[in-house]
C-alpha cells in the first residue's frame, strides 16, 4: 500500500464526513487483521467475510458513536467485528445441536498447526503463547482467539470469573513482552 | 481496592474485549476518567491487542472490499463512488467488479424479462382458471336454483306424485311424474330409467280418456332432474317409451318402459 500512514483522528474525520475512499482505507489497514479476528471466531473463512462486510457496515453507520477520547478506533472495530463473529456463531449454534457450543471449548494445548491455523507467522509470538502456563494458554485460546466471554469460559471451565479476568491479563501481558517491548 | 489491585484483576482486559455488562462499561470509564494510569493501561491493552490481532492476519479475498463499498453505495445511493485515492491496480478491480456488476445486472434483467414472461403467462393462466372458475360458479348457482325449485315442487302440496313403474321390458326402471292438477303443470323425474342408445330418446305420455297423448321428449339424465314437461288436464295415467331421436306420433307399446296410474 503506497498510502501514507493516517492518523486516527484523520480516519476518524473522514468516517464522519462520510467519505467512502476513507472506509477503503481502513479496510486496506485493518480488514485483514479483522477477518483474522473474525474466522477464528466463526470458523470458516465464508462467514468471517459476511461478518467482516457487516462489522464494516456497521463502522460506517455508527461512526459518531465512537468516542475517541476513550478509545482507539482498532478497538472499538474490534469489539464489533468480535460481537458480529459471536452473534453469527450463537445463531448457528442455535439453529444446530446446543451441543456442539460446549463442544468448541475443547481444551488443548496449541500446536504448530494451531498457530498455522491461526496465520500466527512472528515465531517470537508463538514462541510466547507456546510458553505461557496450560490454563492461560487456555483462557488466551478461548477468549481472545475463539471470541468466547469471560463468562462463557468460567461457566465451561468451572473457574471463578476473576480467576479467568486475571489469567487473561497474565497472558496479554506476556505476550506485550514480543509486541510492544518497551 | 487501589489503582494497581485494579488493573491487576483483569477488568480492562475484558473491558476492551467488549465483554462487560453496560455496568461495568460505565465502572471502568468513570474510573479512566478519574485516573490517568488506568485509561493509559486501557490504551496499552488495547495496543497488545491491536498488535495481537496485526500478527495474525487473514488475507481478505480480492472482491470483499469492493463489496462492502458497493454494500454502502447501495444503501446511499445518490452519491457519487470516488475512489480516486486508490492505486492502479485498485482502479483495474474497480473497473473489473463493474463490469462485473453490469454482467450481473445483465443477467438479472435477463432473467427478470424471463420471469416477466413467465409471469405474463401465468396471469394469463389464471385468468383462464378464473373464467372457467367463474364458469363453474354459474352453473353450481343454475344447478342449485334448480334444485330449490325442484324441491318447492316435490313439497308443494298442490303437486301429486304419480310414481311410475318398471314395465316387464325392464322391471327395475322408475320415475315420478309430479302433476299440478289445477295449473295442470308436469314435471317429471326420470333418472332411474336405462341408458338410452343414442339415436333414441324417452317419451313421456298422458292418458287422457283412454289415449294417450305426448306430453313431450326428454334427454336422459343419470342425475336426478326434474323435467318440465307439457301441461296437461285430465289424465288417468302416465307412461314413458323408448321411441326414435325427436319422438313420435303414436306410442310404440313394445317399447313402454314404466307406467303409473293417478291416484284418485
Amino acid at each position: 500500500m503506497s498510502t501514507k500512514t493516517r492518523s486516527q483522528k484523520e480516519i476518524v474525520d473522514g468516517l464522519l464526513a462520510k467519505d467512502r475512499a476513507t472506509l477503503g482505507y481502513l479496510f486496506d489497514q485493518y480488514g485483514g487483521a479483522l477477518l483474522g479476528v473474525a474466522r477464528r471466531i466463526v470458523g470458516t473463512k465464508e462467514s468471517a467475510e459476511e461478518v467482516l462486510q457487516d462489522a464494516f457496515l456497521k463502522i460506517w453507520k455508527n461512526i459518531e458513536k465512537f468516542d475517541s477520547e476513550r478509545g482507539r478506533l482498532f478497538t472499538w472495530m474490534l469489539q464489533i467485528t468480535r460481537n458480529e463473529a459471536i452473534d453469527k456463531r450463537r445463531s448457528r449454534i442455535s439453529k444446530e445441536d446446543e451441543k456442539t457450543s460446549s463442544l468448541d471449548l475443547h481444551v488443548y494445548k496449541l500446536e504448530e498447526k494451531d498457530f498455522e491455523e491461526m496465520k500466527i507467522g512472528d515465531i517470537g509470538l508463538r514462541n510466547v503463547i507456546a510458553g505461557l502456563e496450560d490454563d492461560a494458554q487456555e483462557i488466551l485460546n478461548l477468549i481472545y482467539f475463539k471470541g468466547y466471554t469471560h463468562k462463557d469460559v468460567a461457566d465451561q471451565t468451572g473457574m471463578p470469573l476473576g480467576t479467568v479476568k486475571t489469567k487473561l491479563r497474565r497472558a496479554i501481558l506476556e505476550l506485550r513482552k514480543v509486541l510492544d517491548p518497551t | 481496592m487501589n489503582i494497581q489491585e485494579y488493573i491487576e484483576s483483569g477488568i480492562l482486559e475484558a473491558y476492551v474485549l467488549g465483554d462487560l455488562t453496560q455496568a461495568g462499561i460505565d465502572e471502568v470509564e468513570e474510573m479512566m476518567e478519574k485516573h490517568p494510569e488506568i485509561m493509559e493501561e486501557v490504551t496499552r491493552i488495547s495496543k497488545s491487542l491491536e498488535d495481537l490481532s496485526m500478527s495474525s492476519v487473514e488475507e481478505p479475498s480480492p472482491l470483499l472490499k469492493a463489496g462492502i463499498l458497493r454494500r454502502i453505495e447501495d444503501e446511499e445511493a445518490g452519491q457519487t463512488p470516488e475512489p480516486k485515492e486508490e492505486g492502479k491496480n485498485q482502479k483495474i478491480l474497480t473497473i473489473a467488479v463493474t463490469i462485473l456488476g453490469l454482467l450481473l445486472s445483465g443477467g438479472i434483467l435477463m432473467y427478470c424479462l424471463a420471469h416477466a414472461q413467465s409471469s405474463k403467462h401465468e396471469i394469463e393462466q389464471a385468468a383462464i382458471l378464473a373464467d372457467s372458475l367463474q364458469g363453474e360458479i354459474d352453473t353450481l348457482n343454475q344447478e342449485l336454483n334448480q334444485v330449490q325449485q325442484e324441491l318447492q315442487i316435490a313439497l308443494d302440496p298442490n303437486f301429486t306424485k304419480v310414481p311410475l313403474e318398471g314395465l316387464p321390458i325392464s322391471p327395475n326402471a322408475m320415475a315420478a311424474v309430479y302433476w299440478n292438477q289445477s295449473s295442470n303443470d308436469v314435471y317429471l323425474e326420470a333418472s332411474g330409467l336405462p341408458i338410452p342408445a343414442p339415436d333414441r330418446q324417452y317419451q313421456l305420455w298422458a292418458i287422457k280418456a283412454g289415449q294417450p297423448v305426448s306430453i313431450g321428449v326428454f334427454d336422459y339424465s343419470s342425475d336426478p332432474t326434474l323435467f318440465k314437461m307439457e301441461n296437461i288436464d285430465d289424465a288417468q295415467a302416465f307412461a314413458i317409451t323408448l321411441e326414435p331421436f325427436g319422438g313420435v306420433l303414436n306410442p310404440t307399446l313394445d317399447q313402454m318402459y314404466v307406467l303409473g296410474n293417478v291416484p284418485s
